[in-house]
């Protein structure tokens, strides 16, 4: 009996080895992470982490090597002057955009003009962007890199397959003359007191891209009156119905829209971009108007979806007192 | 709730417990006084249908399902599941906050995520689902849906009725190819003998009559159990448990009590979900750490916190591999398809791989290891031994005549029918299993006459049955010529004592010491085979003592029974089904233990053990049972073990727990249901992953607890079934083999198939971190990600299944559940840093080079991202070209359809080095032909992706220029080629470092 005993004691506690052991190493989150027992962090242990770090320390050298090498070899193929991709069947492609000035950058998703005329800091932002604008035109330093062209002489002469032909060739000289002659200027808050607000319109840079003329019997309507050839035609109006009603008078200044002397665009220190601008001379007061507007020439197509050839814009022009604060209880 | 477990668990342990049944003790008035009933009236039809209301339906409540659509919705919640739930609710939260700050434009994408990971959940599940139900009802099918009926004595009249209606107090009458409606005692018995295999494992008919013998109710004479058939003679019982009460109910109900493991592959999945989780949480941590330092030193903490928040949750979201539950789950559909092939059925899909993991198998002896059909193996004559199958070969003489003769003769086995032209092991058979063996056997040997024949010659006269105390029996015949002829067979020590004389080669001669010695070898030799043996002896009777009218009276035997002349020994055995020894071998080699647990004596379970393999043929057997009732456990050089059931209730849990330490090679014989739970647990404690294999009902528990639990197709039992985890549809030990085999194989490409598929996370992680660190714009979208990981990802992830194993994988031992996993740290390390950033540096490589092509050099596109989004905003490039929003993203189309592709590129030479992890592919092959389509797939797919009009508007993806293709393929090449040296050092460095940090 005794002896029975003993044996079963003896098992117990071989069993009980057994036992002891496996509760211990639950699979708690914890022990997973950070192991004390075996000193191990995430079921490694240190020197094993050092095997790992130096191992791939070395292999990301190798590989980051190869491949920057590989990127610099393939970026150095590409013409710091010319693009790869440009014009038709590019994703840029060959139908310009329009934009409009001014357009405030601190607040870029807002494509609304909007100012009291009783009130100059309403529209000091505004005034603000547009001199900004118009500034580069009349600086000394930029325009003595421009000459002044005219008759047939246009940026075709120095542009040849998106490039300058050689360095230090010149651009032609885009002059506001006829802005200022027409109310758009500093001078006059670009009409912005006078509730008669100017807006810049440009095309964006396409290079090898400049305007073709319409044909004399497709010229769209709403420019023909307007329309020079060689020239991109601008016609602005209300988006909807209603904002059609209330826009009132539109000039063009100048009236044909931009010369197309001064395309094509090419990569060059200083080039010119030239602009029209819209004046509208009886807006609502105090009611929002929708403004489309688009840009005219034979190989420019408008797209509402694509924003392609044309830009909207709103504007709101209101007038009313401006009280000057005033304490209460007078 | 506790109060619930606790009850249920008290509930357990009950039925853990022995049967305790106190009916067939007290005197048969007395019971039937306290039912109510007596044997001739019966119950009247009043009294048994309240009884029928009050006790319930005879039958077995099936375990309760749940409601199939709880089922689906639990099956929603599990593994896999629960991280694409929280990346898609975490996609939802994101969107809404996103779009409660943006008023204008909102991007629809992160919803959509959140959509489409909901989606996939739901989608496999659905698909999980139905394979599930599908394999369930190819089990439905095996159901014999004929109800049975049972006659009994009601209001004093004999009637049939369903034995579904049967109460306690019924007097039944039972008749030999019945099954036993209810548990019953026997009142009066005519030959009657029942086989209790469905509960007791063991293959024998035993006799039953109205005596009580014994205590335990297995035992004793007088009970018969429900489930159990009759199989010879008929009786007269009453019933005294029904249904869920009866043995074999408690039994079921035991069954659906026991709660089962989760599978080794479930545990897996939440181990790598919980490693994924690790990573996204502290990459999310990090750069949330990051976002929010740079916001601070801007100063615009205080408006943009929020920022930092979706951007936290988005890299969370990044980190979800969509592909990889779509991928598992078809993966293990596939494999038990090619399993259901070869005849294993999975219930369960997970529990495909776990027979890959099983490191010990409990196989039921009868009908699994062996054939379940009594064959006559051995055949003692002329004092020498014949096998079976050679007999015929031999030359006969009068003795062996003479022995077939007696053989066929005496005997109450018969054939069904009378046709002789269908084999005989297919023909339907009447008698218990012995009888039936010896009749089948002779009447093979006897041809061209057939036992009918020589029946019909020698016409039966009178007989004696067998009974257990005298233990043999006499049948007595007419001869053709009148004579009269002695019979008699039994246990061959009472045989022997009978006879004077012995008949070999053809003459008589009287038995000596000589002839004594020569018999006990052979009866030693074949009783220690485990076979059943059989002694045979005959006398002619006197014409003159016995002439052709004398009246033989059984009862008061009016002729000899001594000095009769002895014949020989036919000894039977169930023998091993063909290829079991074979199976087993090889799970041995798969460093598999197999172990025997049958309801057999030890002998014959020691003896079918040794020649299946189970005990190695030269070792000592360390036998227990009652008469060893010492353990000498001290015996390390012995390795095998026989258990028996009595003694084994008897052992200290912490003995068992000795026992499954330390012996290789165990078989427990007499074994009880509760007891083979009781041996499945103490395996399972021994950190075994448990297959268990079983029929009857009482293995139903057993079934359960096992980590995968095998039932019999053919001759297992509803229940049974129902509890299992995969059905063997040919009840062959050997389809096991196939699906060890077939598990190992799957977990081996469920790595593979992981490692392929996470690698991608890496290169559609990194653009989004660079977008949040760099401010560059987003180089790959959303919708780009899912393409890949739910387009072109998934066929060649799936492709896996198909792919051929290294090496032997059935040379190797099972894997440790501890230290094997699914997915390891290196595995992580391997697929994310090591190829997942060569794919990411790829990417980004052709991104920067088609930006720079377009005017954007990669100094300009730092903190570029918020102009670039600004619908109405202009971006001017290196060419002071004024890029709209519409051209933007177009240019960021076409970046995203280059980087899909780019990791499009570099995933088809990651397929090709994930086929191995330790093989050069040149020695793998490219057999795998489901892969190399797959390979072709993913070309055609992410072309479709990428050129097609309106997908790839869709997709936002740009069709891409065959210059920018190029710059990939170098990509592929080079991990190609650095993945094949990598393999190539692990091969020469079993040991070195490469093998510790990449191998997994």
């Amino acid at each position: 009996m005794s002896k029975d005993n003993k044996h079963t004691e003896e098992n117990n506690a071989l069993m009980a080895n057994g036992h002891k052991a496996s509760p211990k190493e639950k699979d708690s989150f914890i022990s997973f992470i950070y192991n004390k027992r075996e000193g191990t962090f995430l079921g490694r242990n240190g020197k094993s982490w050092v095997q790992i770090i130096v191992f791939y320390i070395i292999y990301y050298i190798f590989l980051g090597a190869f491949w920057l090498g590989c990127l610099a070899i393939f970026l150095s193929t590409i013409d710091k002057n010319l693009p790869r991709y440009y014009g038709k069947g590019t994703i840029i492609g060959a139908n310009p955009g329009v934009g409009y000035q001014p357009w405030l950058k601190n607040n870029p998703e807002s494509t609304l003009i909007k100012f009291n005329i009783n009130d100059n800091t309403t529209y000091a932002d505004y005034v603000g962007v547009l001199e900004n604008y118009t500034m580069k035109y009349e600086n000394e330093t930029t325009t003595k890199l421009t000459k002044l062209c005219s008759g047939s002489e246009s940026n075709s002469d120095i542009v040849k397959d998106g490039k300058l032909k050689e360095e230090g060739l010149k651009p032609c000289r885009f002059k506001l003359d006829v802005f200022k002659a027409s109310g758009c200027s500093l001078e006059n808050d670009f009409g912005f007191p006078d509730g008669k607000p100017c807006v810049i319109l440009s095309l964006n840079r396409l290079i090898d891209w400049k305007p073709e003329d319409f044909a004399d019997d497709v010229i769209p309507k709403e420019i023909a009156k307007r329309y020079k050839k060689g020239s991109i035609g601008f016609n602005c109006d209300g988006t909807y119905g209603p904002d059609k009603e209330y826009i009132g008078k539109i000039e063009y200044i100048p009236e044909a829209g931009i010369d197309g002397r001064f395309y094509p665009y090419a990569k060059m220190d200083n080039y010119h971009q030239p602009i029209a601008m819209v004046k509208f001379h009886n807006l609502p007061r105090n009611r929002v108007v929708l403004v489309e507007c688009r840009a005219y020439a034979g190989n420019i197509e408008q797209d509402i979806e694509t924003r392609q050839g044309l830009v909207h814009f709103e504007l709101l022009v209101e007038d009313y007192e401006v009280s000057t604060p005033k304490t209460n209880g007078s | 709730m506790s109060e619930k477990k606790k009850k249920r668990e008290e509930n357990l342990d009950e039925l853990k417990k022995e049967i305790t049944i106190t009916e067939h003790e007290v005197p048969i008035e007395e019971l039937y006084k306290s039912l109510d009933t007596n044997p001739e009236k019966g119950l009247d039809e009043q009294e048994a249908s309240r009884r029928l209301v009050e006790y319930g339906p005879n039958q077995l409540t099936p375990p309760k399902n749940k409601p199939l659509w709880f089922k689906f919705i639990i099956s929603l919640f599990e593994g896999f599941n629960i991280l694409m739930w929280i990346g898609s609710v975490a996609c939802f939260i994101n969107f809404i906050i996103v779009a409660k700050r943006t008023a204008e434009t909102v991007d629809y994408d992160t919803m959509w995520l959140g959509i489409i990971l909901a989606a996939v959940v739901l989608i496999t599940s659905i698909f999980t689902f139905y394979q599930e139900r599908k394999s369930q009802h190819v089990m439905e099918s095996f159901k014999k849906m004929i109800p049975p009926k049972v006659t009994v004595v009601r209001s004093q009249k004999m009637q049939q009725i369903d034995a579904v209606d049967l109460v306690i107090g019924d007097i039944v009458y039972l008749v030999f190819g019945d099954k036993v409606p209810a548990d019953v005692r026997v009142i009066e018995a005519n030959g009657f003998k029942v086989d209790n295999s469905s509960l007791t494992g063991e293959n024998v008919a035993v006799r039953r009559t109205p005596e009580f013998t014994h205590k335990n109710p297995l035992e004793t004479s007088n009970l018969v159990f429900f489930g159990t058939s009759v199989v010879e003679g008929n009786a007269l019982g009453i019933v005294i448990l029904t249904g869920d009460n009866t043995v074999m109910g408690r039994i079921a109900g035991l069954t659906s009590l026991v709660e089962t493991n989760q599978t080794p592959i479930a545990k897996e999945i939440k181990h790598f979900i919980k490693m994924i989780g690790t990573v996204a949480i502290s990459l999310g941590l990090l750069f949330l750490a990051i976002s929010l330092y740079t916001k601070y030193k801007s100063g615009t903490l205080g408006e943009e916190w929020i920022d930092c928040i979706v951007f936290f949750i988005g890299i969370i979201v990044a980190n979800v591999p969509e592909g990889i539950l779509p991928t598992i789950t078809v993966c293990l559909t596939l494999t038990a398809k090619r399993m259901s092939k070869k005849n294993c059925l999975v219930k369960n899909l997970e529990a495909v791989e776990t027979l890959g993991s099983t490191s010990t198998i409990c196989s039921d002896k009868t009908g699994t290891l062996t054939q379940n059909r009594m064959t006559v193996a051995h055949l003692w004559v002329n004092g020498k031994i014949f096998d079976s199958e050679v007999i015929s070969e031999q030359p006969r003489n009068d003795s062996t005549e003479r022995l077939l003769r007696c053989a066929a003769l005496c005997s109450r086995a018969k054939f069904k029918n009378e046709d002789w032209n269908t084999p005989d092991s297919k023909r339907e058979t009447i008698g218990d299993a012995s009888e039936v063996a010896i009749m089948k056997f002779v009447n093979k040997q006897l041809q061209p006459v057939n036992v009918h024949e020589l029946r019909e010659r020698c016409r039966k006269i009178n007989e004696i049955p067998f009974n257990s105390n005298e233990k043999y029996s006499v049948t007595i015949h007419r001869k053709e010529n009148g004579q009269f002829l002695l019979l008699m067979k039994g246990a061959p020590e009472r045989i022997l004592h009978r006879c004077s004389t012995i008949s070999i080669d053809g003459q008589t001669a009287r038995i000596n010491e000589l002839v004594k010695d020569g018999y006990n070898v052979a009866y030693e030799y074949l009783g220690g085979r485990g076979e059943r043996v059989l002694g045979f002896c005959e006398m002619e009777l006197d014409p003159v003592k016995f002439p052709p009218n004398f009246k033989f009276d059984t009862d008061e035997p009016n002729f000899p029974l001594e000095n009769l002349c002895f014949l020989g020994l036919i000894s039977m055995i169930d023998p091993p089904r063909p290829g079991v020894p074979e199976a087993v071998r090889l799970c041995q080699s798969a460093g598999i233990q197999v172990v025997m647990v049958t309801g057999d004596h030890p002998i014959t379970a020691k003896a079918i053990a040794r020649q299946v393999n189970i005990i190695g043929q030269p070792k000592v057997v360390h036998l227990i049972s009652l008469e060893t009732d010492e353990l000498n456990l001290k015996q390390n050089e012995i390795k095998a073990i026989v258990v028996h059931g009595e003694w084994l209730n008897k052992l200290e849990e912490s003995e068992l727990d000795f026992i499954v330490h330390h012996y290789d090679q165990v078989v427990f014989a007499r074994t009880s249901p509760a007891q083979k739970l009781k041996i499945v647990e103490a395996y399972q404690r021994a950190g075994r992953i448990v297959a268990v294999t079983g029929d009857g009902v009482n293995d139903a528990p057993a079934l359960r607890k096992a980590d995968i639990g095998i039932a019999m197709g053919i001759t297992g039992t509803e229940v049974s079934k129902q509890a299992a985890d995969m059905v063997l549809l040919d009840d062959n030990f050997a389809s096991i083999v196939t699906g060890v085999e077939e598990g190992r194989l799957i977990f081996d490409n469920l790595k593979k198939s992981i490692a392929y598929t996470l690698t991608s996370n890496i290169p559609e992680l990194a653009p989004f971190l660079t977008y949040i660190t760099l401010g560059i714009p987003l180089p790959m979208s959303i919708r780009a990600i899912l393409c890949i990981d739910l387009g072109t990802d998934i066929l060649p992830a799936i492709s896996f299944a198909y792919e051929p194993a290294e090496s032997d994988i059935m040379d190797r031992p099972p894997r440790n559940p501890k230290r094997d996993r699914l997915v390891n740290w290196r595995l992580l390390f391997y697929s994310y840093l090591l190829i997942g950033v060569f794919q990411a540096i790829v990417g980004f490589s052709l991104y920067f080079w088609i930006m720079a092509e377009h005017g954007f050099p990669s100094y300009t596109l730092l903190n570029l991202k918020d102009v670039w989004e600004k619908r109405d905003l202009l971006v001017p490039d290196k060419y002071n070209r004024y890029w709209n929003y519409q051209d933007r993203m177009n240019l960021l189309g076409v970046c995203h359809g280059a980087f899909f592709y780019a990791i499009v590129c570099v995933q088809w030479a990651d397929l090709l080095i994930s086929k191995t992890r330790m093989n050069s592919i040149v020695t793998q092959g490219l057999e795998n032909n489901v892969l190399n389509i797959s390979l072709l797939f993913t070309t055609l797919l992410s072309t479709f992706f990428l050129f097609t009009p309106g997908v790839n508007s869709i997709l936002k993806v740009g069709p891409i220029k065959l210059r920018w293709a190029m710059l990939p393929v170098l990509g592929m090449w080079q991990v190609f080629a650095f993945d094949e040296i990598r393999r190539a050092v692990i091969r020469k460095y079993p040991d070195g470092v490469v093998f510790h940090t990449t191998y997994y």
